[in-house]
């Protein structure tokens, strides 16, 4: 067990690497005009894809269940999930100047992912059931929906202010329109609002069925609850045209402190039957 | 034969003498009939708003001022101080060319019209059958080269005048401005050149205004757009989207309150305002406004300034494909004087092989003779290669010594000693 204990943390500090040097790559190509660059970095977080696919699917074989039952796992996931979104949004619009913000969270969550990673244990048979995995699994494409629309936020805001400012440097010129910058945010603000909601329904009926004793007055339930209430009400403010444009980064990027300040303070300070 | 050349330019001249030596079609059609009754056998004559130029080839004995004397005769002007054009002979000349056609030469540094207008000088040199295999070959290696810097280096990328860089900047507030509305305010040269460029992107709607509507009706007919009238036009503000206003008004045209009061209407969306007039036409304080992003000509030209700074910084990268473009056009050029001698050594060579193909024509069937005619060409072909190949790599020597390696070939294979360099052109 211990050898095979080693080889995770062999594996994840490889995997972290990765995503250092392909964060490093896209810091670099934002500052410098090197075009072989661009090649490099989209090479690099291809690979580290993989590689943490690979590493997913290995944690999964070694600990014979999905990874998504304890903080370690689950921050992997996240990780996995914010670097694939954002592979995926950089084929499709070609942009490549916004990379390292959205890259920053993917290795944070792999920072902490290997922080957190802890011995391989028999999960609570609850968990194990592949419907929770589905709550869990829609409540983390949610939160890195709410992270990619606050990193495209800041760099809007940014974009704003060196508009305003008259600072045309390489990284004005790396960054898209302000349009497009809108259109993401907004985009991945709403895939967030739908997969919380999502989680949090499937949340809401599985939760008497799993955990009967348990009720929704749990610390985390009601943080969560409170989360998706802020959204909601950008989301109708928004939809009813009442805030739109810079207020609507601005809503975003406040939503998504109070996301952050929820979590955290639902964690260090409350005790509550989720355990992340 | 040697290639030389002048060149008149920005450098060198005011824009009042580049004017008046400035050649149109007709001029440039006279000067090459003078030239080629000067000995001159091939050339091009550039002539742009920056700079009239000639670069030739001619017999060694044709003077090199020829070029300049002709020109200034074509346009009747007398004299031409020292300092008021270039001179260059040989390498230099396609160098300078080559330099010229790559757009490090130009007054704006990669201007992307100077490759189509050297262009077109080969094609009128052409028309007027004042090519050869020289310049043929020369203006295959110039094309050559425009492609080249063009696809490996940036030195044509980035705005570097205040109008295209207006409307490069708006590119950075919109995505598209298919569904934008856009408002010129003026009609002068400037306020016509920005939306020349703004209908490229095919906005849903263009508005003109100026004082004067003639001129304010003239633009909007060129830019499909639609006139309105100067005292209407700020009745509009709120639908539009874009503002690039360009007018030699002494007083701000639009003020703050104004574009305050239309931008309540505007419910949030924002308004990009390009003020690219001096003295300024919009107030600058609405800049203020939360939703309003206004830039003047000061700010434009920052971007001009840093544009103009990258294409500067890619001059080194253009240098080094112009060196390799000099270098493979000189090793095929310096084979010229070689060429006539393999010309005649493998003429000397198949007349022997048809010769004794002759002798045997009646001695076999048509299907015989037409293997070994077939065969025969192939064994002279493998026999000379070597010679063809090593008489062209003398190319690397001097004149002198090339002389000597020809003569030695002539007089082993005993073949005639006509002048080489007046069969050049013909064996290329």
């Amino acid at each position: 067990m211990g050898s095979f204990l080693s080889g995770e943390k062999i594996f994840a500090i490889v995997l972290l690497l990765f995503y250092l040097f392909t964060f490093s790559a896209y810091l670099i190509d934002v500052k410098t005009e090197i075009p072989r660059l661009t090649k490099i970095k989209r090479v690099a977080i291809f690979i580290t894809l993989l590689f943490h696919l690979i590493f997913i699917f290995y944690v999964f074989t070694n600990r014979n269940h999905i990874p998504l039952t304890n903080k370690g796992e689950l921050f992997s996931v996240v990780a996995f999930s914010v670097t694939l979104i954002y592979f995926i949004l950089e084929l499709l619009t070609e942009i490549h100047g916004t990379g390292f913000l959205i890259l920053f969270f993917s290795l944070l969550f792999q920072v902490l992912s290997l922080l957190f990673l802890s011995p391989v244990q028999t999960p609570p048979s609850e968990i194990i059931n592949s419907y929770i995995g589905i709550h869990i699994y829609t409540a983390i494409l949610g939160y890195v929906g709410f992270a990619i629309s606050a990193a495209y936020g800041l760099m809007y805001i940014v974009l704003v202010s060196k508009l305003k400012k008259n600072r045309f440097d390489i990284f004005f010129n790396k960054l898209p329109n302000l349009e497009i910058l809108s259109k993401l945010s907004s985009t991945a603000f709403y895939t967030g609002f739908v997969m919380l909601t999502t989680a949090l329904i499937l949340g809401i009926i599985w939760l008497p069925r799993i955990f009967p004793e348990r009720g929704f007055f749990d610390p985390k339930v009601i943080a969560t609850l409170l989360v998706w209430l802020v959204y909601a009400i950008g989301a109708l403010l928004n939809l009813l045209k009442i805030i739109h444009g810079k207020k609507f980064v601005y809503l975003s990027l406040t939503a998504f402190g109070f996301l952050i300040a929820a979590s955290a303070v639902t964690t260090l300070l409350t005790s509550s039957f989720h355990s992340f | 034969m040697r290639i030389f050349g002048y060149s008149i330019n920005h450098r060198t001249c005011d824009i009042k003498l580049r004017e008046a030596l400035a050649l149109n079609d007709e001029e440039r059609g006279m000067l090459i009939e003078r030239l080629r009754n000067k000995g001159v056998k091939e050339g091009i004559i550039l002539s742009t708003c920056n700079r009239t130029e000639v670069i030739a080839v001619g017999e060694d004995d044709v003077p090199a001022k020829v070029l300049l004397d002709e020109t200034l005769k074509v346009k009747n002007i007398i004299g031409l101080g020292k300092n008021n054009f270039d001179e260059f002979y040989e390498e230099e000349a396609i160098e300078h060319l080559f330099a010229v056609a790559s757009g490090i030469d130009s007054l704006i540094v990669g201007d992307s019209q100077i490759l189509g207008q050297v262009k077109e000088s080969f094609l009128f040199s052409a028309e007027n059958q004042f090519t050869g295999p020289i310049f043929n070959r020369l203006q295959l290696a110039t094309l050559k080269l425009g492609k080249r810097v063009i696809s490996e280096t940036a030195i044509g990328e980035g705005a570097v005048s205040v109008s295209f860089a207006a409307i490069k900047l708006i590119e950075k507030y919109y995505n598209t401005l298919r569904d934008k509305t856009v408002l010129i305010i003026g009609a002068g040269e400037t306020a016509k050149l920005a939306a020349i460029h703004i209908a490229d992107k095919n906005p849903v709607k263009i508005y003109v205004t100026n004082r004067t509507p003639e001129r304010g009706v003239k633009l909007a007919e060129k830019v499909g757009g639609e006139f309105v009238g100067f005292e209407d036009f700020k009745s509009l503000l709120h639908n539009v989207d874009v503002i690039i206003s360009a007018t030699s008004s002494k007083d701000f045209i639009l003020s703050y309150d104004e574009v305050k009061s239309a931008m309540k209407k505007r419910k949030g969306k924002i308004l990009v305002i390009m003020d690219i007039a001096l003295p300024r036409d919009v107030d600058p304080k609405v800049a203020q406004l939360e939703e309003v992003f206004y830039q003047d000509i000061d700010s434009l030209n920052i971007i001009v300034d840093q544009n103009i700074e990258r294409r500067k910084a890619e001059i080194p990268k253009v240098k080094e494909i112009i060196a390799t473009e000099l270098r493979a056009f000189y090793e095929w050029f310096n084979t010229l004087d070689v060429l006539p001698t393999v010309k005649k050594l493998r003429a000397f060579f198949e007349e022997i092989r048809q010769d004794e193909m002759e002798k045997i024509k009646y001695k076999l069937n048509e299907r015989e003779f037409e293997k070994v005619n077939e065969m025969t060409r192939r064994l002279l072909g493998r026999i000379l290669h070597n010679p063809t190949v090593n008489l062209k790599s003398l190319s690397n020597l001097n004149e002198e010594e090339k002389a000597i390696y020809c003569e030695v070939i002539k007089e082993l294979f005993n073949i005639d000693n006509e002048n080489d360099t007046e069969n050049k052109s013909e064996s290329i």
